[in-house]
């Protein structure tokens, strides 16, 4: 019950970000919806390890075998994907602010010049 | 050695880079170069390991096997798009390096896209595979922003794309590593297999990893960001975007595509089809040269997408399936990548010197090279996958994704070619000196060269001092390489089949030899594949091939009266007339294929060389591929299990045929290309070329279709034949050729411009040729060899004579001649020869050609088309006789005064030509028992000799008699004339005479010829429309309005390309069915 939770509000996240995403004009909103987006994915990944009445998946004494422990495969992922997913974040609003020292403004709908 | 130490080298070599720029620039680009050359010859080695049977390369990391750990793999097909893509890589680090601003990060963000394409390529691990996709994809978006304020909103919105993509790739991955237990691609492939993905979540899964590497590869129309992103790089960056990158996100993508379904295939493919097909659609109202490129390049990927799933529908094994889909995607890889560093060297060039970079023959020859293997034509690895690809398609019958498939290779090769025909005649566009308004048109042909002003030896060098131009020739070279691979893997990697590109490659190779030498060359080549050929050949391959190549061979001979270069003219007539040879000696339906097309796409590269023949080029080109296409078609059916209906095959291959030969409604090319390839090779074109199309109606009637129908021998194909749909089909040709002769008669009839009445000329005597072939007799075939023999000889000789009367008098308008018998004397007995043989009227050969023509048809009962036949040969004497009255007759202009005889290179093959044509005159046994011979071979003989009289069932023809006869009514007046009138006459001057009751000074008051059928063209009125041009304008028209309504969608909003991309992918998922 506790996985369909938490993926169920990972999901409705990334709708909300991916809404975000292509209703606000302004470049740092976009990219806040897209943040959004990424924070519902890495919601997804991780509730998507969780085993329900397990313990942390650290080999030490407390593990035996039969011992039930929650999957770290996704939370190895879900680091990677939070890294890659600053990067990028990172580099968007690194353009955003060139984009709008350049033009003056912060508006999507300012730069669609290149449609020859 | 494990190869994944590259990976270290590369990323050490990035992070180092701040470093190393604190030595010194130098240096840094030194290890920069270093490693990317490292990358090429690891990937290379590999590769070259693999070819020599080494077993697939299978490399664990972090000391586990998979599925515990990242597992790389390296088969076949890695390997080579690996070494491929490394290759590209190196050339591209150094065109960086050399051509654009290479800062510190420049470098360090291209050696984390190389580090990323290497591992898109050899993963097998799906959540690495993200990792390697962001780390390019976060290189590209650094790389495209270079390129200034335009190219960082592109960026941006590049970004943005990326970035819906890599979310849906992780829910995706996530889901599918849940309910799988394994990241590891073939486990989850393996897990797929047992049915675990069955289910929606599953199917859901798949669906979202697949739509998200699907966007990654610019689909069709979610692909505006990425069409911008290709405008606005840099040309280095748009040239790994679409080569290296594109290539590898493609293998990552067929690496995942087991876990797919059948449906979920089926739409993907289809989808890579209509990126194919709208990108070309929209390409072709793009002005913008990268912009274009980029539609290219979202086209040919979706081409590839295409392949794949087609290969992988068909089960073909990995070797077939590679062959196609590597194919196309190898070629699309050298040849985009070379076309955008093009790009952007001609750019530099034009800012820097003005001249153009592509005005010296090695770089024309590579544009040439790039565009021709984009466009899927031989010998480029592209031809045979598509052949293959299409062999598919037809065996299973899909013909509505064929025709989508053709209709988006006409669209590209429209707008390619179009850029080829720019780039390599820049000069021409701009007009010059020699474009004067409306008809008075000034012919500079003795002027020359279009392309080369430089003296060969400077060109050479300078291209060698600008080493970073030879650069761009690697890709070409790779493109040659893989040519001799794919050519060898198909089985035509023979002499014959090769010949005309050996041919090509040799003179590219002398290039900075002088002109005279490629001409010699051609001539003696040509001269030797005729002696070559002869005893190889029998019946009618030898007739024709005698045409083809003893006739372009004495064409080419003429050829030689210019000094000055023609880059081109040599190198693609002595291709053309060697895809000829290899046409008649080819035998498999590929080699037929091969040499046809060589053969047509050599016509139109001969047509380019004209000083105004970009138009014509262009519009000769595309139905050159047309009716490739339609050709291709039947010969792919060959040997499937699809049987097309034979009136089906019979219309396709005709429709493929006339469209080379100019019947009426294919014809639009012709008078333009005619008219303006230069005046020599026009001869060749029409008088040789222009056979090749009844030359093969004629051999896939007898030899291919009845080998498709399973029909053993003559006997059961003639009953093929004589039923049902081919009578009737025969009938409609027969109308198809009577009304081309009639219509371009009367058109050739109003003409000013002589080649332009000449080329009218050709497609009438084309069209009684047909006539003559649909009789699909013993009586109509040799009529129609027959005819063909001698409009080869007779349009040869009249090109060759006009081509000396241009190049003295400098025009082409014939009412601006005159007179030019007293100059011209050789000339004119050639064109009076040449016109009696035309016109059909005895003694000349052209009498006994109409005999036949009229008998054969009233033997076959069509006495209506015999009829119109013989009142359009009536009304052919209307420009016949302009030739001689226009040109040779009245008084010489002023400008025409001080002319002479033509050069002796011209001469010389008229003499050969009338000599050729009093023989068979006289003696027409010569060549009609051989033809008679090679006919009968096929079906019963209706025609025979008896001593030297020709006998039919309706009459006979005694050609030496007629000959003896005519001769004599012929001399004895012009004897009696020369002795009885010899004492009184008088020379005078040129104005002693009194016309009109004036004494003229002018000669044009004197010498009536301008517009000179005035009164018939009043009198036909409105039948004189041009309906075919208006029915290919309209066409052509209504294409590019859809093009640039299809456009608009792209409205550079980033936005809007968001929104794009999620609607795309709901509507893929519904086609896909996997909310069901």
């Amino acid at each position: 019950m506790i996985i369909q939770i938490i993926v169920s509000i990972g999901a409705l996240l990334v709708l909300i970000g991916l809404w975000g995403l292509l209703t606000r004009r302004n470049l740092i909103k976009m990219i806040i919806g897209f943040s959004i987006m990424d924070t519902g994915t890495h919601l997804i990944i991780v509730g998507l390890g969780y085993r329900k009445g397990a313990t942390a998946p650290i080999l030490d004494s407390s593990i035996t075998p039969g011992t039930h422990f929650v999957d770290p495969i996704p939370s190895a992922l879900v680091l990677t994907a939070i890294v890659i997913g600053l990067a990028v974040t990172a580099l968007m609003l690194a353009y955003a602010v060139r984009l709008h020292s350049s033009r003056g403004s912060a508006l999507i709908e300012d730069f669609k010049e290149n449609t020859l | 050695m494990n190869p994944l130490i590259i990976l270290a080298v590369l990323m050490g070599t990035a992070f180092t880079m701040p470093l190393l720029e604190k030595v010194g620039v130098k240096p840094a680009r030194l290890f920069f170069m270093a490693a990317l050359a490292l990358l090429f010859v690891i990937s290379g080695g590999i590769l070259v390991n693999l070819l020599n049977g080494a077993p697939d390369l299978e490399v664990v990391t972090a000391g586990f096997q998979a599925p515990f750990s990242i597992n790389f793999r390296i088969g076949l097909a890695e390997a080579a798009v690996w070494s491929a893509a490394a290759l590209v890589l190196l050339i591209g680090g150094s065109y960086m390096v050399h051509r654009e601003e290479d800062g510190m990060y420049d470098r360090m963000l291209y050696l984390i896209l190389a580090l990323g394409v290497t591992g898109l390529i050899l993963t097998r691990d799906l959540f690495n595979l993200f990792v390697f996709l962001e780390i390019s994809s976060i290189a590209v978006y650094g790389l495209i922003g270079r390129g200034g304020e335009r190219s960082l909103q592109a960026g941006f919105k590049y970004m943005i794309a990326g970035g819906i993509s890599s979310i849906l790739f992780l829910i995706g991955t996530v889901f599918l590593y849940r309910l799988t237990g394994t990241l590891n691609i073939d486990g989850m492939a393996a897990a797929a297999g047992s049915g675990i993905l069955a289910g929606t979540v599953g199917a859901s899964a798949v669906f979202i990893l697949a739509i998200s590497m699907l966007i990654e590869l610019k689909p069709f129309p979610a692909n505006g960001w990425a069409l911008d992103a290709y405008q606005e790089a840099p040309s280095g960056i748009g040239a790994l975007l679409s080569s290296a990158q594109a290539s590898a996100v493609f293998i990552a993508f067929t690496k995942i595509s087991p876990l797919f379904g059948d449906r979920l295939a089926a739409v993907l493919g289809g989808i890579g089809l209509l990126t194919f097909f709208f990108a070309n659609l929209m390409g072709m109202r793009q002005k913008d040269e990268k912009r274009m490129f980029g539609y290219s390049s979202t086209g040919q990927i979706g081409l590839v997408i295409f392949a794949w799933f087609t290969v992988q529908g068909a089960g073909l094994p990995d070797t077939a399936a590679w062959f196609i889909v590597g194919g196309l995607l190898l070629t699309h890889l050298f040849a985009k990548a070379g076309l955008f560093w093009f790009s952007g060297l001609s750019d530099k060039d034009k800012g820097e010197g003005g001249k153009g970079f592509l005005h010296k023959v090695l770089p024309s020859a590579l544009a040439g090279i790039f565009v021709i293997s984009l466009l899927a034509l031989p010998p480029f690895p592209s031809f045979f996958a598509k052949m293959e690809l299409v062999k598919l398609l037809v065996t299973g019958g899909s013909w509505w994704i064929l025709t989508v498939l053709f209709l988006g290779s006409l669209f590209e090769a429209a707008y390619m070619f179009a850029w080829l025909v720019k780039k390599t005649k820049a000069e021409c566009a701009d007009g010059g000196a020699d474009t004067i308004n409306g008809d008075s048109l000034v012919v500079g042909n003795r002027a020359g060269p279009d392309i080369l002003t430089d003296s060969p030896a400077v060109e050479v060098a300078s291209m060698l001092k600008s080493s970073t131009s030879l650069w761009v020739a690697i890709p070409a070279l790779a493109l040659v390489g893989l040519s001799a691979a794919w050519a060898y893997m198909a089985g035509v990697f023979n002499v014959i089949a090769m010949a005309p590109f050996a041919a090509a490659l040799l003179m590219l190779i002398l290039s900075f030899l002088p002109g005279r030498f490629h001409g010699f060359l051609a001539v003696i080549v040509s001269a030797a594949a005729a002696w070559w050929i002869w005893p190889r050949t029998e019946g009618i391959d030898r007739i024709f091939g005698m045409v083809f190549l003893a006739g372009g061979s004495l064409n080419l001979f003429a050829g030689l009266y210019r000094k000055d270069r023609r880059p081109g003219f040599w190198v693609f007539s002595l291709m053309t007339v060697l895809s000829l040879g290899a046409l008649v000696l080819a035998r498999t339906p590929l080699e037929i294929f091969m040499a046809w097309e060589v053969m047509s796409v050599g016509a139109v590269l001969i047509t380019l060389q004209g000083k105004r023949a970009a138009g014509p080029a262009r519009t000769g080109m595309l139905f050159a591929l047309g009716g490739g296409y339609f050709l291709m078609t039947v010969l792919m059916s060959i040997g499937t299990a699809t049987i097309l209906s034979p009136a089906v095959v019979a219309i396709l291959v005709v429709i493929a045929f006339l469209s080379k030969s100019g019947a009426l409604g294919l014809h639009v090319w012709v008078p333009g290309s005619y008219a303006e390839a230069d005046d020599d090779a026009t001869s060749l074109l029409s008088s040789v070329i222009s056979k090749a199309g009844i030359w093969a109606m004629m051999i896939f009637s007898i030899r291919i279709l009845p080998g498709i129908y399973g029909l053993d021998g003559p006997e059961l194909w003639l009953q093929a034949f004589n039923s049902g749909s081919f009578s009737f089909l025969s009938g409609i040709l027969g109308w198809i050729g009577v009304l081309t002769a009639l219509v371009a008669t009367i058109i050739a009839v109003f003409q000013e411009d002589i080649k332009y009445t000449l080329a009218w000329s050709s497609i009438s005597q084309l069209g009684y040729i047909i006539l003559a072939f649909s009789l699909f007799d013993h009586f109509g075939w040799t009529t129609a060899i027959y005819l063909s023999i001698n409009h080869f000889l007779f349009k040869a000789m009249l090109f060759l004579a006009i081509t000396g009367v241009i190049y003295r008098v400098k025009t082409r308008l014939m009412y601006k001649m005159g007179g030019l018998i007293a100059p011209m004397p050789i000339t004119f007995i050639t064109v009076l020869i040449a016109i009696i043989a035309l016109a059909g009227v005895p003694p000349l050969s052209g009498f006994g050609g109409k005999w036949l023509v009229y008998s054969a048809l009233i033997q076959g009962g069509r006495p209506i088309q015999a009829a119109l036949a013989m009142f359009s040969s009536g009304i052919a004497f209307l420009y016949l006789f302009r030739l001689i009255h226009s040109i040779f007759l009245g008084q010489r202009k002023d400008d025409s005064l001080g002319i002479k005889e033509a050069p002796f290179w011209l001469i010389l093959p008229q003499i050969l030509l009338i000599a050729s044509i009093m023989l068979i005159s006289a003696f027409p046994t010569v060549i009609l028992k051989p033809i008679m011979a090679a006919v009968a071979e096929w079906m019963p003989a209706a025609i025979g000799f008896e001593g030297s009289t020709l006998m039919s069932a309706i009459g006979y023809w005694n050609g030496s008699w007629v000959m003896y006869v005519t001769m004599g009514v012929f001399m004895i007046p012009l004897v009696s004339l020369l002795i009885g009138t010899g004492r009184k006459t008088r020379k005078v001057k040129q104005f002693n005479i009194v016309f009109a009751a004036e004494r003229p000074h002018r000669p044009e008051t004197t010498h009536y010829a301008h517009n000179f059928f005035a009164p018939y063209r009043k009198a036909l009125g409105s039948l004189m429309n041009p309906v075919g041009r208006k029915f290919w304008e309209g066409s052509a028209g209504g294409v590019t309005a859809v093009s640039s309504a299809f456009r608009r969608i792209y409205t550079g909003n980033g936005q809007t390309y968001a929104l794009h991309i999620v609607l795309f992918t709901i509507a893929v998922a519904l086609f896909a069915g996997v909310f069901a």
